[in-house]
This record gives C-alpha cells, sequence and structure tokens, in this order.
C-alpha cells in the first residue's frame, strides 16, 4: 500500500455567493520516500493539494490516506496530532519563530509538540544542524542569518520529529537560484539518509528537474504525472 | 513549562516599548492600591489605637439599656455588687481578657468658684483604668505618677474647660452632682491633670477617683456604670464578644437579661470614618482591576493579531490548541508577575517614605501622624488579584489563537 493515497479528491471554496473550485477530482499514490515535485502556475491547486495532505484543511469530496489512516475524518484536534507525529512543513517564508534561536526553533516541536526528553533532543537537534551545515549558527536568531541558511534551519526543523513526510510549499520562491538548489540538495539528501518523502511545490522549472515525479497541476486538475526526471 | 514562560518572556520583549507601556501602567496601579491600602491601614490603626487605648478599651459591659442613654450616664442603670462579682468571674476565667476597669459615669457641675459648667466624669481606679487604657496617661498633662495619675481628692479636668475658666494644675474646683436618689453633694478637689480632648462626646471628659465618685454620689458599694475590658489581642474582638456573650447569657430568650456588652465599633463614633476608608480602598482596587483587565487584554489581542501567520505556523506543526492557549495565558501571566513585583516594590518604597517624611495632619477632631502599614495579607491579595486579572484577561485572545483556522493564519498578511 503507498504511503498517501488520494482519491477523487475535491474541494470547493464559498466566497459569498460565488464558489470556486481549488481541485477537481485528483487521484495519486506517492510511496514512502519519494521526492515529489508539483507544479501548475498559480491558482492551478499545488498549495490547496499541499494543505489537504497536510491535513490542515479537509477536502469537499473524495478521501486522503496517509500511513493507513483516514485523515479526512480527523477532528481538530486529531489533526493537530497527526501532523505533529507524521508530517513536517516547509515554508516559502521560512516561517522560523523570531523570539527563537536557530537551535530553539529546531526543538521547538520536540518541546512542544512530542514532549521529547532535553538529552534526546539535544542528540537529535546537533544531528540535523550537522546535516544541514547550521552547527556554527545554533545560537543565532533569525534575523541574523541570510534567507537559504533560514531555510536550511526550516528542513531541519520540519525533519527533526523523524515525519513519514515533510511538505513544502514553494521552499525556494524567495532564494536565489544558487541557494534554491542548494537547499533542494539539502532536502534530497535528507530523503536519502532519513527516508522521508518530500513533496513540495514550485514555479521554477530548474527546480522541477530536481524532482523524481513530477506532478503537473492546472485549474485544480491534474494534467500528467512525469516520473523518473533524475 | 520552563520552555513556555521563557518563549513568554521572549515574546513580551519583542515588543519592548508596548511591553513597557503596558507594565508601568499596571505598576503605577500597584503602586496606587499599596500606597492607599497602606494609608488606610496605618490610618485605622492610629485612630482605633487612640480610641480604644485612651478612652473606650476594647469591649465595654454594662447594664442592659445603659448603652441606649448613655449621653445622660443614667445612674439608676448600675452592675450592683452580685452582678460584678459574676461579671468578674466570668472576665477572669477568660485568657484572652488581659485586664478590665470597672467605671462609675456620672454627670457633674464644675465650679471655680465664680463661674460653673457641666462636665461627663468617670469615677475610676487608676491602676486598672491606666492598664486598660495605656494611652490615656499620655493625653494628660501636668500629671507627676503616672500609675496614680488620679488618687482621691483629685480631678482631670479637660482642656477646654480649663482654658475657658483659666484653671491651672493645683488649683481647686468643687464637683456637685445629683445621685440616683435626687440627693445633691459636693466635692471640693485639687486639679492633678488636664485631658487633651478629642471633640464630639469626649470634649468634657475629667476623671476622678472611684472613692471620690462613690462620695460624690453617696454610695454604699460603687455601682459600676460600665466595665471597660483589654483585649490581649484586638483582633481576637470578635470570637471574645462571643465568648462574653455567650458566658453573660446575653441575649438569651429564657433568662432575664442583665448586661449588654458592646465593641469598640460600636461605642465610636467614627467608625463611619474607618468604613468610607475601608470603601475608598475598595475602590483603588477597582480601579486596579479595570487597568490590569483592560491593558492586559489590549496587549494580548494585538499580540494575536500581529502573530496570527506564527499561530498558524506552530499550529500546522502540530501544537495542540491546549498548548497555544497555553503560550498567551503564560505571557498575560508573566506580564502580570513581572508588573506586580515591581509595583509592590515601588509601592513598598513608597510607604517607607511616607513613614520617614514624619507627616502630621488632621483627621476630623484627630491629630495624627502619618504612620502607613500594609499587612500580609494585603499584600498577597493584591498579588494575588494581578495574577488572576491578568489571565482572565488573556483569556479571549488565548482562545483567539487556538481557535484561528491554520490555512487562513498561515495566509494572513
Amino acid at each position: 500500500m503507498s504511503l498517501i493515497e488520494i482519491k477523487d479528491v475535491s474541494k470547493i471554496y464559498n466566497t459569498g455567493e460565488v464558489k470556486v473550485a481549488a481541485l477537481n477530482s485528483i487521484s495519486a499514490s506517492i510511496e514512502q520516500g519519494s521526492f515529489i515535485c508539483f507544479v501548475g502556475p498559480s491558482g492551478s491547486g499545488k498549495t490547496t493539494l499541499l494543505n489537504l495532505i497536510g491535513c490542515l484543511t479537509k477536502p469537499t469530496e473524495g478521501s486522503i490516506t496517509i500511513a493507513g489512516a483516514h485523515v479526512n475524518s480527523l477532528n481538530r484536534s486529531q489533526a493537530a496530532h497527526f501532523r505533529g507525529e507524521h508530517l513536517g512543513f516547509i515554508f516559502q517564508d521560512f516561517n522560523l519563530i523570531p523570539v527563537l534561536t536557530v537551535y530553539e526553533n529546531i526543538e521547538y516541536p520536540l518541546i512542544m509538540v512530542k514532549n521529547v526528553p532535553k538529552k534526546e533532543r539535544q542528540a537529535l537537534i546537533f544531528d540535523l544542524l550537522a546535516k544541514v551545515g547550521m552547527l556554527d549558527q545554533k545560537n543565532k536568531y533569525p534575523h541574523q542569518i541570510s534567507g537559504g541558511q533560514k531555510q536550511r534551519v526550516a528542513v531541519a526543523r520540519a525533519l527533526v520529529t523523524n515525519p513519514k513526510v515533510v511538505l513544502a510549499d514553494e521552499p525556494t520562491a524567495n532564494l536565489d537560484h544558487k541557494t534554491a538548489f542548494k537547499i533542494i540538495g539539502v532536502m534530497k539528501a535528507m530523503k536519502e539518509s532519513l527516508n522521508t518523502t518530500f513533496i513540495f511545490s514550485t514555479h521554477d522549472p530548474k527546480v522541477v528537474k530536481e524532482a523524481e515525479i513530477v506532478y503537473t497541476l492546472e485549474d485544480g486538475q491534474l494534467l500528467g504525472i512525469k516520473k523518473g526526471v533524475k | 513549562m520552563v520552555n513556555l514562560i521563557k518563549i513568554a518572556f521572549r515574546n513580551l520583549l519583542r515588543y519592548k516599548r508596548r511591553t513597557l507601556l503596558t507594565s508601568i501602567l499596571i505598576v503605577i496601579g500597584v503602586v496606587l492600591v499599596v500606597a492607599t491600602v497602606g494609608f488606610a491601614a496605618g490610618f485605622k490603626s492610629s485612630v482605633t489605637s487612640i480610641l480604644t487605648d485612651s478612652t473606650l478599651s476594647h469591649i465595654q459591659v454594662h447594664k442592659q439599656g445603659y448603652f441606649e442613654n448613655v449621653t445622660t450616664s443614667p445612674l439608676d442603670l448600675f452592675l450592683d455588687k452580685g452582678e460584678m462579682q459574676d461579671l468578674k468571674s466570668v472576665l477572669d476565667n477568660n485568657k484572652a481578657v488581659q485586664v478590665y476597669s470597672p467605671r462609675i459615669n456620672f454627670s457633674g457641675m464644675l465650679s471655680n468658684y465664680t463661674e460653673t459648667t457641666n462636665m461627663r466624669v468617670t469615677g475610676i481606679n487608676p491602676l486598672k483604668e491606666a492598664e486598660t487604657c495605656p494611652a490615656l496617661i499620655d493625653r494628660i498633662s501636668g500629671i507627676e505618677n503616672k500609675k496614680q495619675f488620679v488618687r482621691p481628692g483629685e480631678v482631670i479636668i479637660p482642656d477646654v474647660i480649663a482654658k475657658a475658666f483659666s484653671l491651672n494644675i493645683g488649683d481647686t474646683i468643687v464637683l456637685v452632682s445629683t445621685n440616683r436618689h435626687g440627693s445633691m453633694n459636693g466635692l471640693t478637689l485639687a486639679i492633678a491633670g488636664i485631658l487633651e480632648s478629642y471633640g464630639g462626646r469626649f470634649l468634657r471628659d475629667g476623671y476622678v477617683h472611684i472613692e471620690d465618685a462613690k462620695t460624690i454620689l453617696r454610695m454604699e458599694e460603687p455601682e459600676i456604670s460600665e466595665v471597660a475590658i483589654r483585649l490581649n489581642n484586638l483582633n481576637q474582638l470578635e470570637p471574645v464578644s462571643k465568648q462574653l456573650t455567650t458566658n453573660l447569657h446575653i441575649g438569651e430568650a429564657d433568662s432575664p437579661t442583665t448586661y449588654e456588652m458592646h465593641s469598640w465599633k460600636t461605642l465610636s463614633p467614627f467608625t463611619s470614618i474607618l468604613v468610607l476608608v475601608n470603601m475608598i480602598t475598595y475602590v483603588i482596587r477597582f480601579i486596579l482591576i479595570a487597568i490590569v483587565l483592560l491593558s492586559i487584554m489590549n496587549i494580548m489581542m494585538m499580540a494575536v493579531y500581529e502573530r496570527t501567520r506564527e499561530i498558524g505556523t506552530i499550529s500546522a506543526m502540530g501544537t495542540s490548541a491546549r498548548r497555544i492557549r497555553g503560550l498567551f495565558l503564560m505571557e498575560g501571566l508573566a506580564l502580570g508577575a513581572v508588573s506586580v513585583c515591581f509595583g509592590l516594590l515601588l509601592g513598598g518604597l513608597v510607604l517607607i517614605i511616607l513613614n520617614a517624611l514624619n507627616i502630621v495632619f488632621s483627621a476630623g477632631p484627630f491629630t495624627l501622624k502619618l504612620v502607613t502599614e500594609i499587612s500580609l495579607m494585603d499584600l498577597i491579595t493584591i498579588t494575588a488579584t494581578v495574577l488572576i486579572i491578568s489571565v482572565f484577561a488573556s483569556l479571549q485572545p488565548a482562545y483567539k489563537a487556538s481557535r484561528l483556522d491554520p490555512v487562513d493564519a498561515l495566509g494572513h498578511v
């Protein structure tokens, strides 16, 4: 069985009297340890699909199963718990907590979500800091580091709880090309070493080439799946 | 918990100016309450001390019906020998009673041989009276022996009469009175001291020895008008009053009532001033509550609005609604806690400075030195009030933060 099963998923937003179909009957299967990219123009439904897989919202129709769990039926509290246990998030704007240091930002989900003991936390964080090349910056605050460094920290934060899936919505959009490739490289390296499934969205054709499987979306519909790009 | 506190403090320091302004507002409120409560407690303590230690004592026992007619000093309402023995037995067996002083109250006419005026006279045993009302002798000028401040053949007269009649220590006067049978009698007495008056009911009070009172009123046995009782601790007033009420069978329907008993609060005409002072402290406390409630609610609502995206991020990471609520509640609590600490310190400093300034002021008939005091219970109450209101004020913003939709919150600009 696939890690993620998406069956005939639709998402319709009600904006006043107007109904907007953000996704229209999407189906897909995503395997454990894959490196997947959602590509498409603005308004194609990439972010909505990521939000649905991330249990941040529920589909209007269809079902999503992640790691054997029917996530549609989870209530707010159960969804939060599920996200903490199985999912990691990387954001376009990095979304690091400004009052916490690099180390503390990575530590945050271990304390606030998973209650991991201090010694265990330290080992996990130092390991990830070394892997993303941020060990020497661990005591700096987000405003003291560059955009690329912030995204490395965000990658480490997403991975620190050892999630099955990491979802990244336009993770390279606010980075220059060189840095963007470095971040994708870090994500790929993490995927290789931890066997984590990475799903990210992007507009950048050069970044798309780095994905193993590319899902192309347009107007809420899945136009095609391209495998084995790299 | 430690991490929650750490994050709360760092978030507060994120907007230093706003946090500082809110904190200053709360500190001012706390200082205001501490100063008011400290002043009120000191004022009450001073007034209570003046009233109880120099005139009223803590509790007074009379013959049933006496208090209703106290202004006329009724001579026919007295405690006889048997009643006094019973009362003494009850008082001697109560460990909370420190000392008591039997008094004979009567109205007299004082004459300096050319002019005559009325005076409210109390016949006392000076040794007992000095122990029961230890501050009384401090109000009497001219006395040589502080324990035997009025001996047989001597009189203490109020300063208003001394001034009006140009009387001095050592001068003689004649004190005339009518006893309960209508028989008039007079006694020549030497002025042993001049009593500083409070005003009102206490304006024309004088003292003679209890033996002279018996002589003037032609009593074979002392006919006691009142027994002034001093307790070991004024804080025991309520329980001791209850004990004495029971032991003296006061207010019992099935037994004839001999005694009536009143605490200084009932006897003093100034108790209403103390109630007013208490009310002022409650108003100031209410203002503090309003300050804390509005300022913390305002700052926390702004924090939730400004950190909406951050809330979306931590929510997406899997932080439970309970934890998100906890973060904001802790932030409000931390702000309240820090502010109340500084407020108490500053308030304490204000009280110390006020005491050091030795301010003397007139409050009605009293001349008081401003001595502020604040109890540990008051400090605990103020702290608890600020902390509880801080949490209460943070509830709505915290709840709002915990209910934010993560997708909407992440999209917040």
